[in-house]
Formats: C-alpha cells, structure tokens, sequence
C-alpha cells in the first residue's frame, strides 16, 4: 500500500499544472480573433474554454507517449516521488520564467521535469532516450518551422486568391472563417496539452500502484479532470486578456488571421494525432509569423523567436536539474516518505507566492531593465 | 545519398512526414477552398447589384462548394482523428 497523500498531491498538481497550462495560453489561442475583431472577447474565451474542454476527449495517443514512451513506466512503479519531482521541476520552471517573461514551453517543462526525475532516481537507463528525441526533442524543432511555412504558404495562396477583390468584404468574410479556424485551434490546443497532464497523471497512479505497469491505460475520470482544468484554466484566463487587450496582441487582418490559426491547429492535430506532445506555444508563435512574414519580412518579431529558439535549448535541461534536486530533497526525508513530498509542496506554494506578489509589484526584471 | 542509421532508427520519419504532409495539405487546401468561397460570395454580391443573375449564380455555386469543400474537410480531419487505430 503506497501513501495516498503522495498521491493526492501528486494530482493535485498536475491538475493544478493544467490549469495554469489553460490560463497561460488562453492569449496563444483567443488573440487572433480578438485582434482582427473576428470574435467579441467574451465569447472567444468561452468557445475557446468550451472547445479546449472537448479537445481533451479527441484523442489519446500524446498521454500514452508521455505516460510509456519517454521514460521506463516500471521504473516509476512503487516511487511516486520521481512524478512529485518532475511536476514541481516543471512548475518551478514556469514560474522562473513567467517572473523573467520568458517564452518558456510548458509542454517541455513537465517532460524535462519528469526525466530529470527520473535520471536521479534510477540513472539514465530509466530514460527512453530513442522516444525523447524521436517523439519530444526532433518534434518540437520541427513543429513551429513547419507552422511557419504551412501559414506562410497558406496566407500567400490567399492573397493571389482574393487580393484583388474588394477589401471590406473580404475582411468580413475571413471574420466568419475565424469563427471556425479559432475553434480548430482551441479544439487542437485542448487535445495536445491535456493529455500531457493526462499521461503524467497516469504515471502517478502507475506508481501508486492502481496501474500495472505492463498494461498502461488512461481512466476516464483522469480524461474528465484533465479536460476540466484545463477549460477551467482558459476560462480564468481569458479574463486577464481582456484587460491587456489591445497592447500584447500582434495587429494584422482577418485573412492572416485565418492562415495562422488553420496552420496552428493543423499542425498540432497532425502531430497529436501520432502522439506527439508539441508546445502549443512554440506553433502558434510559428503560425502567426508566418502569416505575417509572408506579407511583410519586418512584421516577424524577431526577438521573439529569438527566445523561443533559446527556450527550446534551456527548458528541457532547466526544468530537468530542478527535478533530480526536487527529487532529491524529497528522497532525504525516506523512500516513500509523506513529508519529503509535502515539504516541498508548502515550499513551491510559498514560493510561488512571493514571486507572483514581486512581480505584480515590481514587473517584469527584464522588463524593466529594457525600459 | 546520406545514411544515417541512428537518426533513422530513433526519429520516426515516417509519423514525422505523415505531420508535415497532413499539415500542409489539410492548412493549404482548406484556405484555397476558403478563399475560394470568400471571392465567389464577394463576386455573387457584385454580380446581383449589378443585375447579373446569370453570372450572380454561378458565383453563389462556386462559394457553395468552396464552403463545402471546407466544411467536408473538417469533418473528415475529426474523424480521422477520433477514429480508433
């Protein structure tokens, strides 16, 4: 009998990881249609609420990668402190580079946070090296270039289409087309990024021992949950964008918007479909510059793919030491011990208290620093 | 040609061009077919204010198809991806 509140934390907080998943890339998914006005906020976060609630149940081919193709279910069997270890790396990731504004990918967070874990807990034969570089790392470099292109290709095709129609009509149109390409996105975000959760959450129930190793399968219970917080998480977010609209958000017309949304989702319902977990982020960005590039070079910020690119270097190694040393400290309080795991979680709250209050207080440190 | 036995045997070049073509063809054909419908509405507008309902008809039939060809190919992408394999 392995220790319930270990377990209870352990969903906890990766229910609490998707809701914040939600909450931080509800802008990714609602801000092109808001800023074509394609959608009035309100009811743009709520389809994109409502359809990242729905993704959840299209597929679950990503949880099964996260759950038995990056690192040995069997090793995680009977030591639920490798998972505990691997959410709080990826949390404590994402609230270091939220305090700094950094693009950092949460998707790569929470597979970074799991195999530092479990590089600490077991050694490098617990990592399935082939399924992380074949199914994570190649995947998440090729995924933004290819939405890139794909919105680029799609948004020139457009032009050579319609550019010589009338402009208001045109606009209208491409307004409507947001309505269902917004949807597409918010349906393709939901799908990849709640079955991440899902799958971390079914190696926690692995290592409680309520799944055999051996036949890994996803309850429906975690499917609802996950769905849940994540929809949760977008609706709570949404209603910070509307307060910083129409200061964040990238202009361009209704037609860009289109393209970049349709590649977006595309893209990621591709690769969810074989099982990849992909950063939402990442293609979005990529499908957004691509749109715009194809128009004008200029419009691409490069600065911001600038960070997205050394996002993709440090996150995964980041967030994968700050797991081996959570896993660590949790592993000096005993093997299997309750008050290693609930030290660190009074610890993480607190911390992640001050942070937010230095933040809201102070803004951003680079930030800051530019002005 | 190169060989590259490692990369062959741990990336899966086959579900990674399977993403990169379905990608792009479901993106790229699915804009043209919007686009499509898009011009045929904008022309069907034109052609009935200037008293053409010959020529208005046949722009409300292409914007028809353009819509459907999307619609066809939304449905076809959500069932692909909710079928079981």
């Amino acid at each position: 009998m392995h220790s319930d509140v270990i377990l209870v934390l352990v969903i906890g907080t990766a229910l609490a990881f998707d809701f914040t998943n939600g909450f931080h890339d509800t802008a990714n998914v609602v801000a092109t249609s808001i800023s074509t006005r394609a959608v009035p906020p309100r009811i743009a976060i709520a389809i994109a609420s409502l359809l990242n609630f729905v993704g959840a149940f299209v597929s679950l081919k990503v949880a099964a990668t996260v759950a038995k193709g990056i690192v040995d279910p069997k090793v995680v069997e009977h030591a639920p402190a490798i998972v505990f270890g691997g959410l709080i790396g990826a949390i404590t990731w994402n609230v270091i580079t939220w305090y700094f504004g950094l693009p950092s990918s949460s998707s790569h967070a929470l597979i970074g946070g799991v195999v530092g874990a479990t590089l600490a807990a077991a050694g490098g034969s617990a990592v399935m090296s082939d399924g992380l570089l074949g199914k994570v790392v190649v995947p998440a470099l090729v995924a933004p270039v290819l939405a890139f292109v794909v919105a680029a290709i799609a948004i020139l095709v457009c032009y050579r289409i319609v550019g010589r129609l009338r402009p208001g009509s045109v606009t209208s149109g491409f307004r409507a087309g947001q309505l269902v390409s917004g949807g597409m996105l918010a349906l393709a975000h939901g799908t990849n990024d709640a079955q991440k959760t899902m799958g971390v959450m079914v190696l926690a129930l692995v290592a409680h021992g309520d799944i055999n190793a051996s036949h890994i399968h996803v309850p429906h219970w975690v499917v609802i949950t996950a769905a849940s917080a994540i929809a949760l998480g977008t609706y709570a977010g949404g209603w910070r964008i509307i307060k910083t609209m129409g200061s964040r958000i990238i202009k361009m017309d209704s037609a860009q918007g289109f393209a970049a949304q349709g590649s977006g989702a595309a893209v990621i319902l591709a690769a969810s479909h074989v099982g990849f977990p992909l950063s939402t982020t990442h293609v979005i960005s990529g499908g957004v510059m691509g749109a715009g590039a194809a128009k004008r070079l200029s419009a691409v910020r490069w600065g911001v793919a600038g960070n997205i690119v050394l996002a993709w270097i440090v996150t995964l190694p980041a967030a994968g030491a700050i797991g081996a040393g959570v896993y660590g400290v949790t592993r000096a309080f005993g093997v299997n011990s309750e008050a290693g795991p609930l030290v660190v979680a009074v610890l993480i709250v607190a911390g992640t208290a001050l942070v937010f209050a230095r933040r809201v207080r102070r803004g951003s440190p680079l930030t800051a620093a530019e002005a | 040609m190169i060989d590259l036995p490692l990369a062959g045997k741990v990336v899966e070049w086959h579900q990674l061009f399977q993403v990169v073509y379905s990608a792009l063809g479901a993106a790229v054909a699915v804009t043209i077919a919007f686009s499509v419908a898009v011009a045929g509405a904008t022309r069907f507008v034109e052609a009935r204010r200037d008293d053409r309902p010959g020529q208005a008809g046949v722009w409300a039939a292409v914007a028809a198809l353009g819509l459907a060809v999307c619609g066809g190919a939304i449905a076809l992408g959500i069932i692909v991806m909710t079928a079981k394999t």
